[in-house]
């Protein structure tokens, strides 16, 4: 299906993206916090989606404490939206063709 | 943790997850209920009473400008509190959320409107404070609005 996107292939880089879809930015701790991933898990996809050019990595201070920041690109965004959309239609050609489906996997 | 690949997974699991990722991040970044009102009304008020100084004139007239003035300083004031907010949450909100497209041009596209009118009643009537007092009632309306519409939109279930 068209939009499918192997970026997005991972579960941490679908939470990732889709929790960053739903806001401008958002900080590193609380990403992994909110979608639970762990910190190393979500570095390794952060820096997969950044090479893709899907992701936005800024780092930043509040008060003293350094903090990392995390944003979607205009591109990730399109990306994941056309990769959600292929996601739905996917799930509307299952739900269309039950039987067919179910026929295919029975053991001849 | 999670870092199987969703092709062992199924869409519709894929879409649930990436729903519930999504409506997380939209309600860590809620735009608290007072907010639309609170600034619409600062805004209202703020260049209201800057336009009704620059039109009176005697002892009032100060006090109009520094009520005024105040008033624009709240309205100022909110919306830092609301970015400081987001900074110590570690979310800062979107104009898109789950919202509509619809409700994320609206959240934008509809804030050089009141600027634009304003300047046309300056030009035509040739009045400061006849422009601030139209500023003041656009700006105020168009905001409330702006911003009610954008929460209620952030509020609904995922498309």
């Amino acid at each position: 299906v068209t939009g499918v996107d192997d970026a997005f292939a991972t579960m941490a880089r679908l939470k990732i993206a889709a929790f960053l879809a739903g806001c401008a930015e958002a900080e590193f701790g609380v990403v992994a916090q909110k979608c639970d991933i762990a910190a190393s898990a979500l570095s390794k996809a952060a820096i997969t989606l950044e090479e893709a050019g899907y992701l936005r990595i800024r780092k930043g201070h509040v008060g003293r404490r350094p903090r990392t920041w995390l944003s979607l690109t205009t591109v990730g965004l399109e990306s994941f939206e056309a990769h959600l959309a292929a996601l739905a239609e996917l799930t509307n050609q299952g739900r269309a063709h039950p039987a067919r489906e179910t026929a295919a996997e029975e053991p001849r | 943790m999670h870092d199987s690949m969703s092709g062992d997974i199924s869409p519709d699991v894929a879409l649930d997850v990436a729903r519930a990722a999504r409506r997380a991040a939209v309600d860590a970044t809620r735009l608290p209920r007072w907010f639309p009102t609170a600034a619409g009304l600062s805004y209202a008020l703020g260049f209201g009473l800057l336009g009704v100084s620059a039109l009176i004139h005697g002892d009032r007239r100060a006090a109009f400008a520094i009520a005024g003035l105040l008033m624009c300083v709240v309205n100022i004031g909110s919306f830092g509190i609301l970015a400081a907010r987001g900074v110590r949450a570690g979310v800062l909100p979107s104009s898109g959320g789950t919202a509509s497209r619809r409700a994320r041009w609206m959240s934008t596209g509809f804030v050089p409107a009141p600027i634009a009118v304003a300047g046309v009643v300056w030009l035509v009537t040739g009045r400061v404070g006849l422009a601030s007092l139209a500023l003041g009632a656009l700006l105020g309306i168009s905001t409330w609005w702006r911003l009610s519409a954008w929460r209620r939109a952030r509020a609904q279930p995922d498309r």
